[in-house]
């Protein structure tokens, strides 16, 4: 057993934590992820680092032929997600996302409701995040003893320290995350994409209204209003299309309105109608998603049996890349074409330019 | 200014930025906004600068000349993978891999 984290303190909390659970000294403490997965005796790592480190692990993890469970969003930008699925299938490791909502009883009906088209062909589903916060401008701060602080910024731009940048509140700075539209998009647009089946591919169509903070470190938008436009044909219970909306200004959760009804599901339950939609089960001749009553566990089954896990590292990227190309189109003030096949836009050499980002040296992927 | 050179720069802009890559404290954002622009003048400009480039940040352009798979830059890339810098070297065995095509992400 081992852990890796550039500040000190969360790494021997860590090591802590892991030696009292086994009841020896033997856990490791690793400043450099290089080093651990430099090791020929791991078999798996869990990883949980900021956005902007997501990429550069998980493919060296998955070169080192290490199965994977790590955090959602996949990555900090479309690109590096795509460089991320093909290194974890070039390498056949095992991959779990983080989209724990997947092993929750609730979650798997209410998609298998819409899949077995119980509400009838759906024409609208609403994702419901939440508001994004503000704070102002921060002050250049000491270090604090133990953080590498240089490593934690890692591919990311050279910025002075200050508290607010850091752990938690990385999330709401676009240098390093997308804000509220990435961290809780990756849990209900993955819903939204299993219930519609959407799983493998992409709207045609962004449109995405927001507000960015014009003053002060946390730069992500705090109001959002994203409008994707999937084609016919690419969901099984949408023949006509259909259109997904993103925004904080829902109910928490995904919520699908179909001809015959609509199903609301969210983590405190969900709600259907007709409410009798919620005594159905999924017949032996219909669709049933995979089932998983643990996340954890579904991914230690996976790496032992080698099987499936509930939440693979494809359906993650196309989950968050809803929330990409919402934050791309915000940030271009317009909306925009995807060619969710080849991945980059239509005729829209600008837009393209967001699909990646340059890596401080010596990172890269 | 980088950030948002990498979505609106032009071509006017290249030449400032290529002499922003030589300094140290600006190397990087510089390559920032040069990454994202689509152009084969940008790789002419990453790849002059390698030789007077110190170590440190020929590492960064190497990478991303590999990131663009550009081609043009094979013929000075192939030489740096015999580079006394170690770190040179890596990146350069690495990139010239991404442009070939030996090496997938």
């Amino acid at each position: 057993m081992a852990v890796c984290d550039v500040d000190a303190g969360h790494r021997g909390n860590a090591a802590t934590m892991v030696n009292e659970s086994y009841g020896n000294r033997d856990c490791e403490e690793y400043n450099d992820f290089r080093d651990l997965l430099a090791r020929d005796d791991i078999d798996a790592v869990s990883i949980a680092v900021p956005d902007h480190w997501h990429s550069i692990p998980a493919i060296e993890a998955a070169r080192n032929k290490i199965d994977i469970y790590a955090e959602k969003p996949l990555a900090l930008t479309i690109s590096e997600g795509r460089a991320i699925v093909t290194a974890v299938k070039a390498n056949r490791v095992v991959w779990q996302t983080g989209s724990w909502q997947r092993s929750r009883e609730h979650f798997r009906k209410a998609c298998e409701v819409v899949r077995n088209g119980r509400i009838g062909d759906v024409h609208t589903v609403k994702v419901g995040l939440p508001t994004g916060d503000r704070c102002g401008p921060q002050p250049e701060m000491p270090i604090p003893p133990g953080l590498d602080y240089n490593f934690w910024l890692g591919p990311a731009p050279l910025e002075p320290y200050t508290e607010l940048r850091c752990h938690w509140n990385f999330r709401w700075i676009l240098d390093y995350s997308g804000g509220q539209l990435t961290d809780w998009g990756a849990h209900h647009c993955d819903i939204a994409n299993w219930g519609m089946g959407t799983e493998s591919t992409g709207p045609i169509e962004i449109e995405g209204t927001g507000v960015f903070p014009r003053r002060g470190l946390w730069n992500a938008a705090t109001d959002y209003y994203i409008v994707c436009r999937y084609p016919a044909g690419v969901s099984p219970v949408a023949p006509q299309g259909f259109t997904m909306i993103v925004s904080n200004a829902f109910e928490m959760g995904a919520r699908f309105e179909g001809d015959d009804g609509w199903v609301h599901v969210n983590r405190r339950g969900w709600t259907t109608s007709p409410e009798e939609l919620k005594q159905t089960e999924a017949g032996p001749d219909e669709v049933q998603l995979r089932r998983s009553d643990n996340h954890a566990a579904d991914f230690l089954n996976a790496v032992r049996t080698r099987e499936p896990t509930v939440a693979p590292v494809e359906p993650a990227h196309y989950a968050i890349n809803i929330a990409h190309l919402g934050n791309i189109s915000m940030r271009l003030g317009r909306k925009v074409r995807w060619d969710p096949g080849a991945e980059h836009f239509v005729d829209d050499p600008i837009a393209d330019r967001l699909l990646a980002r340059a890596m401080r040296a010596p990172w890269r992927i | 200014m980088c950030r948002q050179l990498a979505v609106i720069g032009t071509h006017h802009e290249i030449p400032p930025l290529a002499r922003a890559l030589q300094q140290p404290r600006l190397s990087d954002m510089a390559r920032y906004a040069l990454a994202a622009m689509p152009w084969k003048a940008v790789d002419q400009v990453l790849i002059d600068s390698l030789p007077e480039a110190p170590p440190h940040i020929q590492v960064g352009i190497i990478n991303t000349l590999g990131e663009r798979k550009s081609y043009a830059a094979l013929q000075a890339l192939r030489p740096l993978r015999d580079a006394s810098n170690p770190a040179v070297a890596e990146a350069a065995q690495h990139a010239v891999g991404r442009i070939e095509g030996m090496i997938i992400p």
